[in-house]
Order: C-alpha cells, then structure tokens, then sequence
C-alpha cells in the first residue's frame, strides 16, 4: 500500500473483525482487552492477552498497525489492572497504546520508555495548550481530537500543536458530550464508559414491545424513547432519548444519527491532519468491512484530487448522518 | 431490504421464505406438512445442524458457556415456525416450536425475516444496521443477546460450507439460482405494487 497522508484508523472488536479492517485496507486496526480498560467493555466483546498477540502479529504481517485503546480511567485502589493492560499491550507488540488518564501516561511511559503513546479522545484535549503539556510531559506523538471541533478550529489545532499528530473521527457514533466526562450513562446505570468502559450497559436495558406495535425503550429504570414500529433506531443511550417537555416530545439531546465526514476529506488532508478514525469497534466485521473499504476508496480519491460519496447509508445510526461539527452548523 | 414493521401482524417483506410461510400456513395439504415440521424429523434436523456447527465452531461454543443456561427465542418473521436455542448450559441444543404453540420461557426473543437471521448468523450484515432499521427486534436480556451476537459475528460460519458440504455442487448451484430469480421476481411485483402509491405521493409533492 502506498503512503498516504491520511492514515486510515479503524474499528475492531473481534479478531474476526480485525482481519475484515486489514483486508478491507486499514492502515491501523485499534482494539481494546476484554476488561474495563477501554470504552467499549461489551459482553462477548475485545481481545483476550494471547488473542491481541495474534492480532498484532496478522496485522504486522499485512504490514499494518496496531493500536490498543486503554482508554478509561483507572478506579481507585485498582490501578494494577490498567497497568497490567499497558504491560500487555506492549508485549503484545502494540504500535501504539491509546491513553486518557494521566497516571497511566506516566506509567506507560517510564516502564514502557519505547511504546508510543496516542491521547485518546477520553482525555478530551481541545488546546495547544493541553496537548503541548502531554507532549512534553509524557511524550504523546498523537492526540485524537473531540468530535466538537469546527474544520476550522481543527485546522488551527493541528497547525498550532506540529510535531504531534492529531487524529479526527470521520464516521460513526456521534457523542456530542465531553467525552471521559460525561456522566449520564453513570447517572441512570452506576456505570460510565470512562471507568467501566460502557455507556449504557446491555444488563441495564430493554426493549418491549407495547400491544399496539410501538417499541418502548428502557434504562435502568428511565423510559428513554418509545416510538412506532418501523420507525429507525438508535442506541439506547440516555443522549439520544427522546422526552416529553412543555407538552412537546422530542430529542432533548441529540437525534439518532451518525458522524459522516467524508464530505470534509479534502479540507482535513488540506488542514495537515495525520489520521482518519473510523468509531464502531462494537459493530460487526460486515460493517467494518463496509465503511473500511468506502473510506479507502474515498480517501485514496481525496489525495489523488477527486472525489467519492461512500454509500453508507445503511450502516448509519437512525438512518440519517450529519457532519456534526465539522460544518459549524451544529455546536 | 425493505424496513419492516415488528408488529407481528404487519406482514414481513415479500420474498421466497414468505410465499413458502404462506404455503405452509394455508395449502392444503401443506398445513399437514407444517405439523411433522414441528415434530420429530424436524426436531432432530434442526439438533443434527446445531451439533454439526458446534463440532466446528468450538472455540464459539467455549466464549457462549457464560450463557449458561440461558435461552433465546428465534423467530423468522416470514415462517410458521419458531426456534428455541440454548447455545450452553447442561443441554445445548436448537428446536422447533410450531406456530400456536405454547412458548416456552426464554432470555430474549430475536425476530427477523429468515434471509436476516442467516445474514446475521454468518457476520455478512451488521446486528446493529438490521436493528437501527427495525430489520431486527430484540426483546428480553440485552446482555445475553450481544454475547451471542458478538461471539457468533467473529465465528466464521457459512452454512453452505458448514451444513451442505456433503450436497453436490450443481444441486447447491441450482438452488442458489432458482432463490435468487424467484427473489428477483418478488422484488419487481413488489415494486409495481407500490407504484400507484408512489405515484400519489409525487402528485401530492410540490
């Protein structure tokens, strides 16, 4: 594979999932242990210490690269399991390990003095500032960016912060929060992506489907959407329920929908951004598979200076996608 | 696929498995046919298929035994038949339930149209795209329900492979082609059935 400008980063949550990313032309496959120490602790989800080893190796052999997202932060008084995961992913023959809390860098970094280190978007960087800080402290190579940037202010980051990377989201979940902030899932559940590692775990919700057909959504013990059938979905976050206020019933927070940047291709190249993330490391190998192979073909036309429209309309949250920020027409 | 509607009495999109369902509901003397379906040769088909895939899955089957004894209601959407699957536990084992039979108890019900499930089943579509467009409706224990879906996506089954290795190859040809014209034929009265309504809503569009 040719280099390019753009790296292409993208989802795995199983090895089979793995391989489909390479095969479909991933330039970094991003994968996390089958714990809490990353932001999608699903059931039947990740890679256990010998499977992440494989990983490494098939992705090495393809002569790509691995990253391991150890993206959480560590509870109190249970430091050791996080730091059994940098371990890990280092003698797994990570490339790099993707880090938000700051213990953790530091750890990485004087035990693991040779692995790099990429700010994940858990630590919820959005100045030059900040990011030079990590940089000199730590040695961060790269900072993956909130996905509340304009192209802009995108553009001004990454020319302010060079020599470091930043990496942006071009498409799939759109969390409009603070990401490692953000405390709703915690509120209605006890557990958060940022210390357990999942927003709105699967034991906290149900679907029921009412006798009239309608589908009624449910978290812990919050009623969070009910619509008819037929009607597209979305994940069962709290961010994406819809409410009745003021006698009108709507979403509070955000629609379903997903991120879909390829439309800002050209300007991310254009702005000096080193690597596109593509979310979904909780979906299957098809779509990983799908929107791999869309965005290879709509980057490699990018850089040669043409341009595709990837087809993905079916693998979209809700149906429906936006370019969240990146168009300045939602904040 | 079309989006289709998880009332149970809204009809599933039109297609090969459907006409069969339909045949099998109303024909006679298909609607006797349907009861053997539910009975023995059914039940040790449906147990001979789930031992094949699990004498060659094994690592899947080891990443499902947290199921433990948990079970899942299978229901193919455009069929008269439903299934009952305990992946674990004491007494794997996958059977029919024949339609206006007493269910039985289960963690979650899935309920797609058939050509969905086996889509599912071998990882060629994503659960969460299927669920997003209501293709696919999950009731019950969401935990136990991405266990399975999560262990199953990664497994690499192929049914063709995995079930009807032994079939010669024209036979397999054959009916590939034949689904795939019959479908095709479906998709078109589909499509010419919506056409006046399609019409009405451009005429009633500025």
């Amino acid at each position: 594979m040719t280099a390019s400008p753009l790296s292409l980063v993208c989802p795995a949550g199983t090895p089979a999932a793995l391989d489909a990313a390479v095969e479909a032309g991933a330039d970094a496959v991003y994968c996390g242990f089958a714990d809490a120490t990353n932001a999608r602790n699903f059931p039947g989800l990740n890679f256990s210490p010998v499977e992440m080893r494989a990983a490494a190796a098939r992705t090495h052999r393809a002569g790509r690269s691995l990253y391991i997202a150890i993206n959480t932060f560590p509870r109190a008084g249970e430091d050791a399991t996080w730091h059994r995961a940098v371990d890990n992913a280092a003698e797994a023959g990570a490339d790099a390990v993707i880090l938000a809390d700051l213990g953790l860098l530091a750890y990485a970094q004087a035990t693991h003095p040779s692995l790099r280190l990429h700010l994940s978007v858990q630590a919820a960087a959005s100045t030059p500032e900040a990011i030079r800080y990590l940089a000199q402290t730590f040695g961060v190579q790269r900072v993956v960016l909130p996905r509340v940037l304009t192209l802009a202010e995108v553009t001004d980051l990454t020319a302010a912060v060079a020599p470091v990377e930043t990496e942006v989201f071009a498409f799939g979940g759109m969390c409009v929060m603070a990401e490692g902030r953000c405390q709703l899932s915690s509120y209605v559940t006890g557990q958060s992506p940022n210390t357990h590692g999942v927003c709105s775990p699967a034991g906290a919700v149900q679907f029921r489907r009412e006798p009239g057909g309608d589908v009624t959504a449910r978290l812990g013990s919050v009623t969070i959407d009910r619509h008819s059938a037929g009607s597209p979905a979305g994940y069962p976050t709290l961010c994406k329920g819809r409410f009745r206020a003021n006698a009108t019933t709507g979403y509070l927070f955000e629609e379903p929908t997903s991120l879909n940047a390829a439309d800002h291709l050209p300007g991310l190249i254009k702005a000096g951004v080193r690597a596109l993330k593509i979310e979904g490391r909780q979906r299957g190998r098809a779509y990983v598979a799908r929107v791999v192979g869309e965005f290879r073909r709509a980057i490699d036309a990018a850089v040669a200076g043409g341009f595709t429209v990837p087809d993905l309309a079916s693998e979209m949250e809700g149906g429906r996608a936006t370019a969240g920020a990146y168009d300045q027409r939602w904040r | 696929m079309p989006p289709v509607s998880l009332d149970p009495t809204d009809p599933p999109p039109l297609s090969p498995v459907l006409l069969a369902g339909l045949a099998a509901r109303v024909l006679p003397p298909l609607p006797l046919l349907g009861r053997p379906l539910a009975g023995p040769v059914a039940a040790r088909l449906s147990q001979m298929a789930f031992d094949r895939l699990r004498r060659q899955h094994e690592a899947v089957f080891q990443r499902l035994a947290v199921l433990g004894e948990r079970t899942f209601l299978v229901d193919p959407s455009d069929l008269p038949v439903r299934f009952l699957l305990r992946p674990a536990g004491n007494r794997p084992g996958l059977w029919p339930i024949a339609d206006g039979s007493i269910l039985p108890p289960a963690a979650a019900t899935l309920r797609a149209p058939l050509t969905a499930l086996l889509a599912l089943l071998e990882g060629r579509v994503d659960g969460d795209s299927l669920f997003f467009s209501r293709q696919l409706m999950i009731e019950g224990d969401m935990e136990a329900v991405l266990i399975l879906r999560n262990a199953v996506d990664g497994a690499g089954i192929a049914l063709e492979r995995d079930l009807a290795a032994r079939l010669p190859r024209r036979v397999l040809t054959m009916a590939r082609r034949w689904y795939g014209d019959v479908d095709g034929l479906l998709h078109l009265v589909a499509r010419a059935a919506h056409q006046p309504a399609a019409l009405a809503v451009a005429e009633v569009q500025p």
